[in-house]
């Protein structure tokens, strides 16, 4: 076929003709089941076709190319043995499912899942790229996740499912990076071109990081524990995800990369131990087990363990032993689960011990356990008695030790088997049925065992035809075949010897005083789990409160201190061109201005009196207006002092509010707070110094100084700069004293009623009074206005004295001057003033010109142009933000 | 000259801190206003102080000029400054619901 | 439409939504529509700017370095670009679930001017007129949290304002220093005064300060005690938008100006402060999430977490580094915004997001669970979606320098970042199912879908989006484009 790799997304297909006809499939499920199973088992048997035709098909669309991610898919003839399993074993386990949850409303998100999750293994093993590989690998973690925590309501299953995810997620994130060190080691990520590599080129790290992944996915001890825990899915779950497909990822990606990687030294060290550990370790768990799932998962990890030691022997010989293995176990394992599945839904439990003679009743489902459990024990002709031969053959040849632990294990393996095998088998006349199974879940149970039959019944053909080519394809001797007999090998004696003590096993294992698992027990890489989460949990709860809780003024002495010290460290106090310090003599600002603002400010800092606060801060406003007046900064001076006033006014209003509150906070320790401040006074300090040190030139200055009077038509340079050099800049600003507006509403409410207005009538003389300083007052705004580009003044102090004015107004209680009125006035000149500034932006666009040039119109020596407009505009906001807070405040200071 | 200049300042951002980490709400806004007011005084000295050289462009030569760039920029950040600080004391007088 | 106009129209369009909204009564209309359009000039900004062009206006006319600047390049257009998405998305969702209250206080205005402020400060070339952006956005953030009721959100609102209103004045300290020092305030004449001068120790000192100022904003650790109180109490809606874009304007300034202005010789000042900081936040971020028991808690723990990717991403200033910065900035402004969007729908939906009283989303709505697993996945990091390529070429990039420490940091902390999702999940969308739900609105549904598609489509289309990043990375460390284009001489390298 052109393009097998069409057959990947096969099941994902299925899962969304699922999603889209949800109650459909709900109420046919018998129907959708053959269906589904069909489509599956056919892709399967074209599957089945293209195998021994096709070395190595590719498929490859550039995705990421700068990270080295494509879209690769490759299909050799392992993987395509490993796909008609898949897509086969899935197929019986749709069916399955369908049976099982027949018109239950649970079964349509079950088959999406399980569809999707078909198509991400098989997505598994046939990528190309590492890290589509890696998607795919995370896709089966997840939908794993997702599968095995199927009943959430159930507090056991959100656990278990949440364990297994983490630490397959964990596995993952080592996988990851040990891709991306692979990558970079050899260039490629291409695992085909990786595959012909030289070992030598790889570093041990990518290698170490990858077996750990590998190893987390298949449950290699130490990451076994998960394992038996997740047999708290479905069954049809447990029976596709962790017997036949999921959990071999791990050993499939090993076996891939074992003709490769097992020239490193460490490779089959540490994989031979990891799987014989796991073996014990299910075997010990395994003995003690009482669920019937349990014990299949128990033998799962041993399998598991298996194909792990085979790919960390990773000789030709070995290759061969693991896709036979790899192959008897998916067959003889599903059916073993299914038909626990059938039981439990016939007789209600899964427990060893009350299901005696349970097989017996059910006829369909006792014979395929009898002859999965056959294959289980490795008895021909078998399967699985080829899995067993060529284990021990391949370990034999490695290493004769191995092979003996090997062996020594596998009988507590068997043993297992038979302790699952003879109590179902044995007479109980007490327990009985007479109800049938539905056919279906009959039928898919039988399908698989049949396979496995049919498989060995027809081994010269399927051993030439599929299993070989899939182990050649791996790595084995193209040559090689598999038979039942060799000969009187060592490999034979040490399976005979194995079964032997299996036997012995089985009855020390029967004995009635052997003890089962205590109900609380949870071995001890659980309760370790457990507990690494636990501390997790409690670290984290102390690093939650530490960024969270605390005083803002803890939070402000972290961060500041953090500030400064850095900023103190790149201080260079050693490299400092000398000062050009100046001293001009004695004058007014040594003696009264600067002493006088370090008082004031001294003051400020640490009374708690209103009035002395104010005044201290008024004196601090004060003087740095006339520091800005010595240091030649006329417009400076007089916005300082309006705005100064104004903040006053506003504060004056504000701290009545406080007092009445009577907010109690604490007080950080003065020492604390003053060691702290002269810090960041120095700090300052030296930093002033270091930046009056260096002379640049100044062009940009030197320009506007140049220009301002010749292409911008104004003397007063810090005018120009602000409605004409840098416009920009004070559209922000007007755009900013807009927003505190609003903002004062946000914070406020609309505050429409009038407070009741106070006893005594408004003095008369304060009321003309008023009136006269209002007359003269527009008159002054307009002049301010007008000279602010050729002198002293512009749309920003003519507008703060507007705003005095109407503070005036206020004072004198004026009429007019009702919460309404000022709020409408406010909200239409805050419009007025935005619209006249974005105007005179925009308008040179109009024009062709760039956006915020001046437009000029030249009458003699008088210029027009959009600058003023703007300015207009500065004008009507910032009068419009003082009304607001006039309107504000003054209610709340009555 | 520079130095007493920029002692001062260093005591009025000293001042300010100190206020700041008070611990009230009225210290933080006392704190805010002496800082802003001394970052702005920062700005202006940085660029370099002259005297009796304001940047009016009325026949002096034009060296002799005060750089009006920190000027308008410290006119910025008084308006800007301004409407923070008057947004702030809206936080202080809110209603305690 | 020339660039030229697209800039300016980037700029203007949240400004007139701001004054057309003021003067309709405070309708959402307007801020809405100005909004799609200027993300659409957006979107033409990114595909003009995507082969490393630069594009500026000169406001006023006046030659850079003396007037203001306006500068699109490949960043600052994938910035304005996905920022505007996350803001539309916020203003449907406002429209949807907040009520009367907020629009008479002005909600919509305030969101148009704090869209103007980002798109300023994304815009603009000149330290100073960044200042003024910045302003103009927190005060419009001030502005916004302040409409929010209730006694918490009333401390915690004060809390935020104090902390980012200092860290405004260490910001413009820092800038009068710098004037200062060097004389201009231009972003690209900077850059070149400090190559000629061979150093840029003579601002180290004060670039301190502007660390401290925009490590405060883009809340790395130890400057984020201000998020964790502060992001919870906004309503899911305003959330959406804080947490997307706010943090990631100081993340902007990071980038642009220690990682392109201050520039000298392949590092910039206090690269090593910052990669340990990286590091610092990035961790503590993701333990913080771990420990809480609410969505939006554990959401915006995690944005410092996150913030620390990126700040690493800057800290190691390699290509490839780079490039996964600025397209972990872009992706993750998506997710982020989609997430509290999504903690807007199960709020919604059953009524809160305590982690301990809502459970069985996933059986009583499946959309919302979708809705959920997409940004959650993405931020996890799982292929294919965006956050996968972010956080795996930023894996790249740290093992490629052999950068051992930042490669496992990155690893763990995705791995504590997948557990505290896992958590949500757990207690949220299974479990026993609620009987006592209502259907959050279809709009807000499809705003969080339209979002989801676009993670998707970032991690689908990487190849192209990446390029894209990789583009605009290189905009940041070949700056002569951007130089060219302001100062209009060609620089010669």
């Amino acid at each position: 076929m052109d393009s097998p790799f069409l057959l990947l997304v096969l099941p994902a297909l299925v899962a969304l003709l699922t999603a889209s006809f949800r109650p459909l499939v709900r109420k046919h499920s018998k129907i959708a089941g053959l269906l589904i199973t069909a489509l599956f088992f056919g892709g399967a048997a074209i599957l089945l076709t293209g195998i021994s035709h096709e070395a190595e098909a590719l498929f490859s669309i550039p995705w990421a190319p700068a990270l080295g991610v494509d879209f690769a898919l490759r299909l050799t003839p392992f993987s395509a043995w490993f796909g008609v399993l898949v897509l086969f074993l899935g197929g019986c386990v749709n069916l399955y499912a369908c049976a099982y949850f027949n018109g239950d409303a649970r079964l349509p998100p079950l088959l999406i899942l399980l569809g999707l999750f078909a198509s991400a293994m098989l997505g598994v093993i046939w990528s190309d790229n590492l890290y589509l590989l890696f998607l795919f690998w995370e896709a089966t973690s997840l939908l794993s996740f997702l599968l095995v925590g199927f009943h959430n309501d159930q507090e056991v299953s959100r656990k278990n499912a949440s364990q297994a995810f983490l630490i397959t997620m964990a596995g993952g994130a080592a996988l990851l990076v040990g891709f991306v060190l692979l990558h970079q080691d050899l260039g490629t990520a291409s695992l085909s071109q990786i595959l012909a590599s030289d070992i030598d080129s790889i570093g041990t790290a990518a290698i170490v990081l990858i077996m750990l992944g590998a190893m987390t996915k298949s449950a290699q001890w130490p990451f076994h524990f998960w394992l038996p825990n997740a047999m708290v899915g479905p069954t049809p779950v447990s029976a596709y995800l962790h017997s036949a497909t999921m959990v071999k990822a791990g050993v499939f990606l090993l076996g891939t990369l074992a003709p490769l990687f097992s020239q490193h030294p460490l490779w089959t060290p540490a994989l031979a131990t990891a799987g014989i550990m796991t073996v014990g370790t299910s075997v010990l768990r395994g003995a003690r087990e009482t669920d019937l799932k349990a014990v299949l998962a128990c033998t799962t990890l041993a399998a598991l363990g298996f194909l792990t030691i085979l790919a960390g022997v990773g000789t030709p010989g070995a290759m061969l032993g693991f896709v036979i293995f790899l192959t008897a176990h998916a067959l003889y394992k599903a059916p073993l689960f299914l038909a626990a599945g059938n039981l439990e839904k016939r007789f209600g439990t899964r427990d060893l011990t009350k299901l005696r003679g349970a097989a017996r009743q059910l006829p369909v489902t006792g014979i395929v356990v009898v002859v999965s459990a056959l294959s289980l024990i490795g008895l021909a002709p078998m399967p699985g008695f080829l899995s067993k031969e060529y284990l021990l053959k391949a370990t034999w040849s490695y290493s004769p030790i191995l092979a003996i632990a090997v062996a020594l294990s596998a009988a507590g393996v068997l043993a297992l088997g038979f302790r699952v095998i003879i109590p179902l088998l044995s007479k109980n006349d007490e327990l009985s049925t007479s109800k049938l199974l539905p056919r279906g879940m009959s039928a898919a149970t039988l399908i698989p065992a049949l396979a496995a039959l049919g498989l060995v019944a027809a081994l010269p053909m399927s051993s030439h035809e599929f299993l070989g080519p899939a182990a050649s394809a791996l790595g084995a001797d193209p040559a090689a075949s598999y038979k039942f007999w060799y000969g009187f090998t060592p490999a034979l004696g040490l399976g005979m010897g194995a079964l032997a003590l299996s036997l012995v096993v089985t009855r020390v294992m029967m004995r009635p005083t052997f003890p089962p698992l205590p109900e609380a027990f949870r071995p001890y890489f659980d309760r370790l789990f457990d507990h690494l989460i636990a501390t997790l949990k409690r670290i984290a709860d102390d690093v939650g409160k530490l960024l969270e809780k605390g005083q803002i003024t803890s939070h402000l002495a972290v961060m500041l201190g953090f500030t400064g010290t850095l900023s103190f460290f790149a201080l260079d106090l050693n490299e400092w061109d000398s000062l050009a310090l100046t001293w001009d003599g004695p004058s007014l600002i040594f003696i009264g201005l600067l002493p006088l603002l370090v008082i004031a400010s001294v003051v400020a800092s640490r009374t708690d009196k209103t009035l002395s606060l104010l005044v201290s801060l008024g004196f601090v406003g004060l003087l740095i207006a006339l520091i800005f007046l010595w240091f030649s900064a006329p417009d400076l001076a007089l916005t300082q002092l309006m705005a100064e006033t104004l903040i006053l006014f506003l504060l004056v209003g504000a701290l009545a509010q406080a007092k009445r509150s009577k907010q109690v906070e604490k007080s950080n320790p003065a020492p604390f707070r003053l060691i702290f401040s002269i810090f960041a006074g120095v700090l300052v300090t030296l930093l002033i110094l270091k930046s009056m040190t260096l002379e640049w030139d100044r062009p940009v200055s030197d320009y506007f100084l140049k220009e301002s009077k010749q292409s911008a038509f104004g003397a007063n340079v810090v005018n120009v700069i602000l409605v004409d050099f840098r416009a920009l800049d004070t559209l922000g600003e007007i755009i900013v004293l807009a927003i505190a507006a609003m903002g004062a509403n946000a914070a406020l409410g609309a505050a429409r009623k009038r407070a009741p207005l106070p006893d005594a009538e408004p003095s008369s003389l304060l009321a003309t009074g008023a009136r006269l300083v209002a007359l003269f007052l527009i008159p002054t705004i307009l002049w301010i206005f007008w000279r602010g580009h050729n002198a002293p003044g512009g749309g920003f102090i003519a507008a703060l004295v507007a705003a005095g004015g109407f503070g005036l107004g206020l004072l004198s209680s004026w009429n007019r001057l009702t919460p309404p009125f000022m709020r409408k006035c406010s909200h239409w000149l805050l419009i007025a003033g935005l619209s006249i500034a974005l105007f005179s932006a925009l308008v040179p666009l109009a024009v062709g010109e760039t956006f915020f040039v001046g437009l000029w119109l030249h009458l003699d020596s008088l210029h027009l142009g959009t600058p003023l407009l703007f300015d207009l505009g500065v004008f009507l906001t910032v009068l419009a933000f003082c009304l607001n807070y006039l309107r504000h405040f003054h209610l709340r200071s009555l | 000259m520079e130095l007493l200049i920029a002692i001062t300042i260093g005591i009025l951002i000293a001042a300010g801190f100190y206020r700041l980490l008070g611990g009230t709400k009225v210290d933080a806004i006392i704190g805010l206003i002496l800082l802003s007011q001394g970052a702005n005084l920062v700005i202006l000295a940085s660029g370099g102080l002259k005297r009796n050289a304001a940047a009016i462009l009325d026949g002096t030569p034009v060296a002799e000029l005060a750089d009006p760039l920190p000027q308008a920029l410290v006119l910025t950040a008084i308006v800007i400054g301004f409407g923070i600080l008057a947004f702030l004391l809206t936080l202080l007088i809110r209603p305690t619901k | 439409m020339t660039p030229e106009l697209l800039i300016v129209a980037s700029l203007l369009l949240p400004a007139l939504g701001a004054v057309l909204s003021l003067a309709t009564r405070g309708h959402a209309a307007p801020v809405l529509m100005t909004a799609v359009l200027a993300f659409a000039s957006a979107v033409a900004l990114v595909v003009m700017t995507q082969n490393g062009m630069a594009f500026a206006v000169h406001a006023g006319g006046w030659q850079a370095p003396f007037g203001v600047v306006l500068v699109v390049d490949g960043f600052s257009a994938l910035m304005l670009a996905v920022c505007q998405l996350v803001f539309i998305a916020s203003i449907v969702f406002s429209m949807t679930t907040l009520s009367g209250h907020f629009r008479r206080r002005h909600l919509f205005p305030l969101l148009s001017t704090l869209s103007l402020g980002a798109s300023g400060a994304f815009l603009t070339g000149d330290l100073f007129n960044l200042y003024v952006w910045f302003e103009v956005l927190l005060l419009s953030s001030f502005a916004i949290m302040a409409i929010v009721p209730g006694q918490e959100a009333r401390s915690a609102t004060w809390r935020y304002v104090v902390i980012n209103l200092v860290a405004s004045l260490l910001f413009l300290m820092a800038a009068g220093l710098i004037y200062g020092k060097t004389g201009t305030l231009n972003f690209a004449d900077l850059h070149l005064r400090f190559q000629e001068a061979e150093g840029s120790f003579l601002i180290t000192s004060s670039a301190a300060l502007l660390f401290g100022a925009f490590g405060i904003k883009a809340a790395l650790v130890p400057l984020a005690f201000w998020l964790p109180k502060a992001y919870p109490q906004l309503p899911p809606a305003l959330s959406a938008l804080f947490a997307a874009v706010l943090t990631k304007i100081g993340l902007y300034a990071f980038y642009r100006i220690f990682g392109m202005v201050f520039v000298i010789n392949g590092s910039f000042p206090h690269q090593e402060v910052l990669f340990w900081l990286a590091i610092l936040t990035m961790v503590a971020g993701v333990l913080g999430a771990v420990a809480q028991n609410d969505m939006r808690r554990i959401l915006s723990f995690h944005i410092i977490s996150q913030v620390g990717y990126m700040a690493l991403a800057l800290a190691l200033f390699s290509p490839l580094a780079m490039a996964a910065g600025i397209f972990y900035l872009v992706h993750h402004i998506v997710v982020k915004g989609n997430l509290f969007l999504v903690t807007g729908l199960v709020e919604q939906h059953s009524g809160t997001s305590d982690l301990a009283k809502v459970s069985g989303v996933v059986k009583s709505s499946p959309v919302i669970a979708i809705l959920f697993a997409i940004p959650a996945l993405s931020l996890a990091g799982l292929p294919p979606l965006s956050g996968f390529f972010a956080k795996f070429s930023l894996l790249k990039a740290s093992l490629q320098i052999h950068h051992g420490i930042a490669a496992a940091a990155i690893v763990l902390v995705g791995l504590l970042t997948i557990f505290s999702m896992l958590k949500i999940w757990v207690a949220v969308f299974w479990g026993e199912a609620n009987p006592e739900v209502k259907s959050p609105p279809r709009i807000n549904l499809a705003t969080s879908a339209i979002m989801g598609i676009t993670t998707i489509a970032i991690g689908i289309f990487c190849g192209y989006f990446f390029g894209l990043a990789e583009s605009a990375a290189n905009s940041l460390i070949n700056p002569a484009a951007y130089i060219e284009a302001v100062l209009g001489t060609p620089v010669n390298p």
